[in-house]
């Protein structure tokens, strides 16, 4: 029996790119007009209480001033409380807990929580050096995005001999997903040599082990769990939460080869779950770069250490295979817009749960939709500078 | 009596052939020149040359060491001393005096001699010479066929003295043949056949005539003699009249380095004493500017107690790699990458600066008294990260380690270059350790590989010259 104090009634995105003629505070307003439609039974902007902005890196990309009013102020909700959540990567399901939290509080009964990054208005390359060389003026100097994570790939790949075949196999799996989701940034099928001769970035990561610089906001309204069928019949409930904060510098780490954010994380929302890995029935994991979702495969649980790479190899995360990871097209193929990828992964799900993305009726809908079984969902960030923090979060359609 | 306790070396990696400069030019040479890396400057040079000459007098440098005077026509800054930061990374307190010598390739000679009288007053007890010198040489011109660059240090004092100071002797007029002007970007020189017969001939001659007859001696009582190298030829001449033989001659390596300035002599010293028997004779002469010193050593018993131990001057002559026109053009700064320049969060003088200096300069760790992990920085560090422990002591780590893992970033700003590797090593009795590589290819990189941490210049911001760790492969030598 899972946590379920807190039930998702209404979840929106916009279409994940590079939205050169969306300002952030556009991007707000637009997903914020879409989540209100999305409520089944509609939901009136007086009746939100309380609000959350994930926007994780914009101090870097978009030097706008940090607080609440970035939401408060742009969708006309003046004079509610409103907090701006920065967590690294885990910024947009790290402020969606934040929410859970406030409702299960008793304070609050319906509110919104937002995740919106805007990182186009710099060039890539300045974005990601401005992200990644931060901690230390001179310790992290040379310190970018792909530099993060990469690392620990090369780890991997010395103590388990995952090879870069089964990196780029994560890709394909990605990009293909990516293909059947209107909302994804990247629209186009890779083969593994492609992924292995695409210019090499950060070694091990080539172009494309790494998920694009993208702009995007999703959204959902949240309430008190015994007041969801004021909104609709169909309420996803959050199952469980975890969030774990660890150490501040890459070096401080003992383990390379896994994330130990993640590892802590995950056990806190399975325990609160009452579930494991093996009831989950579709996942949207943090695949940030290639190896990633492969050290995520392990550190979540649905496989033994180590052995990440067979697991990609053997075709089971898929949307054919038992376990699907990444319908959407994951952050490789549909983007990494920071503060909100949490949410989105959130929304993807809640879709999934209800069977919304059939109701699209498309081919690619029929391929994308993936089969409920038993009613849990999983969503995973992991980030930050370090590779410190990671937030795991656990959907259910059940009602026990 | 007061002699040499202590000398060491230091000759970036990489070279260039005079005939690929000369070639540019239409012209000829032959020989070639060291180059320093991008991340090389003559401060950087200084400190590994000062470290080699610690390491090789036994003493410890937190206590043992009262003075350093650094020889320098490189300095990074017409006012401000960079022998502040020197001291520092040398593991130096405060209580240590700082002095800088510049404006010849003579200042090295002119800081011994100023370390000598100091000692002999025992207001000093040990001093640090550091000579080293890295200038530009203006494209197309005479002096980029012989500027090279280099780093040459000594320790003197009182005991363990391996080559006494025998007797000093110096003569200097107002004669102007090399100059660079306060609006010059680099160094000019005069009519050669003038300047070699009146300039360094002239000089270096009667330095060393006034010496031997000071000493009442004769050039045949010397068994070696150093030369200031200014170019292949001059040195030549000058010990041609002062009846010098062939095999007098000492510690010439030119031909494999060029010019190197203010540490000519110094580097000239030391590939002697590598191999200088107890009882002999050494003729130091140095020349810059017009002034000359010449200096009588005495070779003593001690001069066998630490041969192989650092890194000797034959482990830099052959520790090379040649480079072409273009990439010595990109070393020297002469190209620079487009793009904007990455820069610092804060002014390279800001307080977050001075408070880092024990994990930035000193390479020091936070052990916890608890559980014996040493974290890392120290002066973010005051609660131990494992156990949570609050007690924790300074201690100094170990700059050589193990690469545990890597990754290699291939797009960089300017003032980084790429193909850049970012390496994670685990130093002996120490933290894990995140720096960029340097002297690295790609192809280089390898889990488990032998790496040492080495000071290099990160970047230059508001004129300030900032310098932090960076791994380099292990030379292998302890």
């Amino acid at each position: 029996m899972g946590w379920n104090k807190v039930a998702i009634v209404g979840v929106a995105q916009l279409k994940f790119g590079e939205h050169f003629d969306k300002s952030y505070e556009a991007m707000i307003e637009e997903v914020y007009l879409d989540l209100l439609a999305s409520v089944d039974k509609g939901v009136e902007p007086g009746e939100i209480q309380a609000g959350w902005i994930g926007t994780g890196v914009a101090s870097l990309g978009g030097w706008e001033a940090v607080s609440g009013s970035s939401l408060a102020g742009c969708v006309g909700l003046t004079g509610i409380p409103v907090t701006r959540v920065e967590n690294g990567c885990p910024t947009g399901s790290d402020a969606f807990r934040n929410a859970c939290l406030g409702v299960a509080s008793g304070v609050y009964d319906v509110v919104l929580v937002i995740g919106c990054e805007k990182m186009r208005d710099k060039p890539s390359d300045e974005g990601l050096l401005a992200m990644g060389s931060v901690g230390h003026a001179i310790l992290t100097r040379a310190g970018t995005a792909p530099a993060q994570f990469a690392p620990q790939a090369t780890r991997h790949m010395h103590e388990f001999g995952t090879t870069k075949e089964q990196m780029a196999m994560v890709a394909v799996k990605n990009h293909y997903n990516g293909t059947l989701c209107p909302y994804s940034h990247y629209q186009y099928e890779v083969t593994i040599e492609d992924v292995l001769n695409s210019p090499m970035v950060c070694w091990p990561f080539n172009l494309l082990d790494c998920c694009p610089i993208t702009d995007g906001a999703a959204g959902a309204i949240l309430c008190r769990a015994d007041l969801a069928g004021k909104y609709t019949d169909r309420p996803v409930y959050v199952a469980g939460f975890g969030m774990a904060s660890t150490h501040q510098f890459a070096f401080e780490q003992e383990d390379f080869t896994s994330f130990n954010a993640t590892v802590k994380a995950a056990e806190q929302a399975y325990k609160m779950a009452g579930v494991g890995p093996e009831d989950i029935d579709v996942v949207e994991a943090h695949d940030c770069f290639t190896m990633t979702e492969i050290i995520n495969y392990e550190d979540l649980g649905f496989c033994e250490k180590g052995k990440g790479g067979e697991l990609i190899e053997s075709g089971e995360t898929q949307l054919s295979g038992r376990i699907p990871w990444n319908p959407s097209g994951g952050l490789l193929a549909k983007g990494h817009p920071l503060g909100c990828t949490g949410i989105a992964q959130i929304t993807e799900l809640v879709w999934q749960l209800r069977g919304d993305i059939i109701s699209g009726q498309s081919e690619k809908s029929q391929k994308r939709q993936v089969e409920v079984k038993n009613g849990y969902a999983l969503q995973h960030n992991v980030g930050g500078r370090g590779v410190g923090n990671s937030c795991v979060t656990i959907l259910t359609i059940r009602k026990d | 009596m007061v002699g040499i306790v202590g000398y060491g070396t230091y000759l970036p990696r990489y070279r260039i052939r005079v005939e690929e400069i000369a070639k540019v030019w239409g012209s000829r040479g032959r020989g070639e020149k060291s180059v320093n890396a991008t991340d090389e400057d003559a401060i950087t040079m200084a400190v590994e040359a000062g470290l080699n000459a610690i390491q090789c007098s036994g003493i410890d440098p937190s206590t043992g060491i009262d003075a350093i005077y650094l020889a320098t026509d490189s300095s990074p800054y017409i006012e401000q001393s960079p022998t502040g930061r020197i001291k520092e990374v040398l593991g130096m307190g405060a209580e240590v005096d700082i002095a800088d010598f510049m404006a010849s390739p003579r200042a090295s000679i002119a800081a011994l001699k100023a370390s000598v009288d100091a000692i002999e007053t025992k207001r000093v007890k040990n001093s640090l010479i550091l000579g080293a010198d890295c200038r530009p040489a203006e494209p197309g011109s005479d002096l980029e066929l012989t500027f090279g660059v280099g780093a040459g240090a000594l320790v003197l004092g009182t005991d363990g003295i391996m080559a006494e100071v025998e007797d000093i002797y110096t003569y200097s007029t107002a004669f102007v043949d090399r100059w660079r002007g306060r609006q010059d970007d680099f160094v000019r020189s005069y009519d050669y056949r003038f300047t070699r017969e009146y300039g360094y001939v002239n000089h270096v001659v009667s330095a060393v005539n006034g010496l031997l007859k000071k000493m009442g001696a004769t050039i045949e009582q010397f068994q070696h003699v150093v030369l200031q190298e200014p170019d292949g030829r001059v040195p030549r001449e000058a010990a041609a009249e002062l009846g010098i033989k062939k095999e007098q001659i000492s510690g010439s390596i030119f031909g494999e380095v060029g010019d190197t300035g203010a540490s000519s002599v110094l580097i000239g010293l030391a590939a002697v004493l590598e191999r200088a028997k107890p009882g002999e004779r050494i003729l130091a002469v140095s020349y810059g500017s017009g002034t000359s010193d010449a200096l009588s050593f005495v070779v003593l018993d001690e001069i066998d107690k630490n041969r192989g131990r650092r890194p000797s001057l034959e482990c830099y002559l052959k520790n090379k790699e040649y480079i072409d026109y273009p990439k010595y053009m990109r070393f020297t700064g002469f190209l620079r990458q487009s793009g904007e320049e990455l820069r610092l969060p804060v002014p390279p003088t800001s307080p977050y600066m001075m408070r880092g200096s024990a994990e930035l300069y000193t390479l020091m760790g936070a052990k916890c008294t608890r559980c014996g992990f040493i974290n890392f920085p120290p002066s973010m560090r005051k609660i131990c990260v494992r156990c949570g422990g609050t007690e924790l002591e300074q201690v100094r780590v170990s700059k050589r380690g193990r690469v545990y893992t890597y990754c290699i970033n291939y797009y960089m700003p300017p003032p980084l270059e790429a193909p850049l590797p970012l390496i994670f090593a685990d130093l002996h009795d120490g933290p894990r350790y995140e720096a960029m590589g340097t002297e690295m290819r790609p192809e280089d990189v390898k889990i488990g590989m032998e790496v040492e941490l080495v000071l290099r210049r990160l970047t230059v911001e508001r004129g300030v010259s900032v310098y932090g760790y960076k791994f380099r492969p292990s030379r292998g030598i302890d």
